[in-house]
């Protein structure tokens, strides 16, 4: 599952394991180029100096500007990456549409009865997407911290322990402050 | 002329001399204090230190060797005076006294002072507490270390544990993030003053706070002077200089006066505004002199998280008998105004050398209860002022500041990101050696600015006039003597209005609705 693939990149961005890194990009990028590898992409050509990856991070990044979400796990893959480029790289011009684009997919895909998994991707995908997005357009920063509270809420009243993905979301979240860690850095 | 009381403290009184000039008086004047003289002056508003508590005195004033009234006022009881030395402040510019000056501010009983004595006392931040008064003598120094590690960060906001609220504490720019906590610092702190002939001094530099100023490195900046939620403050006499960002920024407080300051910082420093009130009411500014390196005075209420939450708008404040110079407006209203600015009096005030005198910039985005109204300028003279009167509803700040939805010339639907102006009065003002334009006044075609009325207005031009842009809007041209031109306003009235040596038309309208010209 890509947001899978994706997670463990993740993981070799977040150790700084760069070489590691580089080496599964090459070998996954040799059979086609998605959405998914974007943020690696993007921190390869920021903290690795790939400058020769900047045309493939852009053609993606149009890609992700008109991308259809169909399925809430596509938060994750899209959104993340999506807003890193526009603050980073945009000048953070497509902000409006980026927080409608997240609002729709909120109002189109979430619901009280969502699936675990499905609930617990579309919670990495707000939590990866506000750590990238500007805290100076804070009406749109306080949105996504309102989705993301929403939908944690909802995940805490499920009573489960968290996942590896959900441990990485408690952790990031209580790390920005996004919720408290005095309350959920053990779970719910 | 008549002499009128503005304010006293424990140790000083401030006198004010009506009808006399714009800061600077007519001419120069002498002042006695019960009988004797104390000083010859140039400028309308006066402090005289060094006075005894609780004491009367007769305070009288000779123009051209013809005394004007007297006034006869009691200084204010003082309980005890703490001196700062003997709570263990070196003052020798080396080591740091940030803990024993306030080791002496949380002593300090109600009614009584803090006195800091001739000397450089190195400080972080210092916290003010409620009902007491901080003296700074003359030579008296606190000034600021540069190491940002060494300061305390005020974080924006703190939920609590019921998460649902949040407890703002630190701004930025509008926004409720994370910033340094301010050189000094009053967090819901009332009946405070901090006056004398001294200086807080924040050192900024370009190779510390102004070095890449528009990076977060680690939090945001610190004001000079950064009051949350405090209530009647005043400052008075002292110098505040080199700030790190604003200067001196009141944020959600109220019954605030600054009088006979000095606010210093180098022309080309970064975001150095002199003044912020931000949600502010009731404040009083008399007798100022600023000198800055962004706005001289810019009067705001937040950006749109701020102003929907709160709704809370900067609302009476008068501002009279300062002298702004050399920053880029004197006095602006904006751009951070989502709440709105409203009773704004501006008069009796000389702007020099800044590139705008009165300006107002707001633009689509600031939303349904960013309302400016009431806003009225009067009795200002201004010398070398590159466009005296500038009102920007395209003003192209924030990362869309230069999308089509802020930049459109055209008629949008009006909804509730969309800001309104009601009435602005410009009346009796002389602007000597302009450069770009008389005015620009641009409004939104969908909501027009209500009412504009300029009367007994006269303005002119350098003969050097040096081309430039009248307003940081798309599609404003670089232009050289323009006149008055005005867009999207509803109601102008033009009141014994002259405009000399302008090149092209004198008035420029468009899309007016009524033009009295009388």
């Amino acid at each position: 599952m890509k947001q899978l693939k994706q997670f463990e990149l993740l993981k070799m961005m977040e150790a700084k394991e760069t070489d590691k890194l580089v080496k599964e990009l090459e070998a996954l990028m040799s059979e086609g180029v998605e959405l998914y590898m974007g943020r690696a992409l993007y921190y390869m050509y920021e903290v690795g100096e790939k400058e020769e990856y900047l045309e493939t991070i852009s053609a993606l990044a149009n890609k992700a500007k008109d991308y259809e979400i169909t399925d809430i796990k596509d938060m994750y893959t899209v959104q993340p990456f999506y807003m890193q480029y526009d603050t980073n790289k945009g000048g953070k011009g497509h902000y409006a549409e980026i927080i409608a684009k997240i609002n729709g997919v909120d109002k189109a895909f979430y619901n009280d009865s969502l699936e675990l998994e499905d609930l617990e991707w579309y919670l990495l995908g707000l939590i990866d997407t506000l750590a990238v997005t500007s805290e100076q357009i804070f009406e749109y920063y306080m949105t996504i911290i309102q989705l993301f509270k929403k939908a944690f809420k909802q995940w805490c009243s499920r009573n489960v322990e968290p996942s590896e993905v959900m441990q990485y979301v408690i952790d990031k979240a209580c790390d920005m402050k996004v919720i408290l860690r005095e309350k959920y850095q053990k779970g719910c | 002329m008549e002499l009128k009381l503005v304010a006293k403290t424990y140790r000083s009184i401030v006198i004010e001399l009506t009808e006399a000039g714009r800061y600077y008086s007519d001419m120069p004047y002498e002042i006695y204090v019960n009988g004797e003289l104390a000083f010859e002056t140039n400028k309308v508003v006066n402090s005289i230190f060094g006075l005894k508590p609780n004491t009367e005195y007769t305070i009288s004033v000779k123009v051209d060797n013809v005394r004007v009234n007297s006034l006869y006022v009691k200084t204010d009881y003082e309980y005890v005076t703490l001196n700062v030395k003997d709570f263990n402040a070196y003052g020798d510019g080396v080591h740091n006294d940030t803990n024993a000056i306030q080791a002496a501010i949380m002593a300090c009983p109600a009614n009584s002072r803090v006195y800091v004595p001739a000397g450089v006392y190195k400080i972080t931040s210092l916290f003010l507490k409620s009902n007491i008064t901080i003296e700074l003598a003359k030579d008296a120094v606190l000034s600021a270390f540069t190491d940002r590690t060494m300061f305390p960060i005020f974080p924006g906001i703190i939920e609590n544990y019921d998460e649902n609220e949040y407890y703002n504490l630190g701004t930025w720019e509008g926004n409720p993030i994370d910033m340094f906590s301010g050189i000094i610092c009053g967090v819901n702190v009332e009946n405070v003053v901090i006056t004398g002939e001294g200086t807080i001094d924040g050192c900024a530099d370009f190779d510390n706070w102004w070095h890449n100023p528009k990076v977060r490195n680690i939090a945001w900046r610190p004001r000079l002077v950064f009051l949350n939620n405090c209530t009647n403050v005043m400052l008075h006499g002292i110098t505040v200089q080199n700030s790190p960002s604003w200067t001196l920024h009141p944020y959600f407080s109220k019954n605030l006066k600054f009088v006979d300051i000095k606010i210093l910082n180098p022309f080309n420093s970064h975001n150095t505004d002199g003044l912020d009130p931000e949600s502010c009411e009731d404040v009083e500014v008399i007798g100022v002199y600023i000198s800055v390196g962004d706005d001289c005075i810019a009067i705001k209420s937040g950006k749109i998280y701020m102003g929907k939450k709160f709704k809370k708008p900067t609302i009476r404040m008068t501002i009279r008998q300062c002298c702004m110079r050399d920053g880029h407006g004197a006095v602006t209203v904006g751009s951070e105004i989502a709440a709105g600015v409203k009773e704004v009096k501006i008069e009796s005030c000389v702007f020099m050398n800044t590139d705008r005198g009165l300006r107002v910039k707001t633009r689509r985005g600031r939303g349904q209860d960013s309302v400016l109204d009431n806003i009225i300028f009067e009795d200002i003279k201004m010398d070398n002022v590159m466009t005296p009167f500038v009102v920007n509803s395209f003003y192209f700040c924030d990362p869309d500041g230069k999308s089509e939805y802020v930049a459109s010339k055209e008629p949008l639907p009006i909804d509730d990101r969309t800001p309104s102006i009601k009435r602005l009065v410009f009346k009796d003002i002389e602007a000597k050696n302009c450069h770009v334009a008389g005015a620009y006044i641009y409004g939104l075609p969908e909501q027009k600015i209500e009412e504009v009325v300029f009367e007994n207005i006269i303005v002119d031009y350098a003969d050097d006039a040096k081309p430039g842009v009248a307003a940081m809007m798309l599609g404003c041209d670089e232009t050289a003597k323009q006149g008055i031109v005005v867009n999207n306003i509803e109601k102008l009235v033009l009141k014994n209005v002259t405009v000399l040596g302008c090149e092209g038309e004198e008035i420029v309208a468009g899309n007016i609705g009524t033009i009295e010209r009388l």
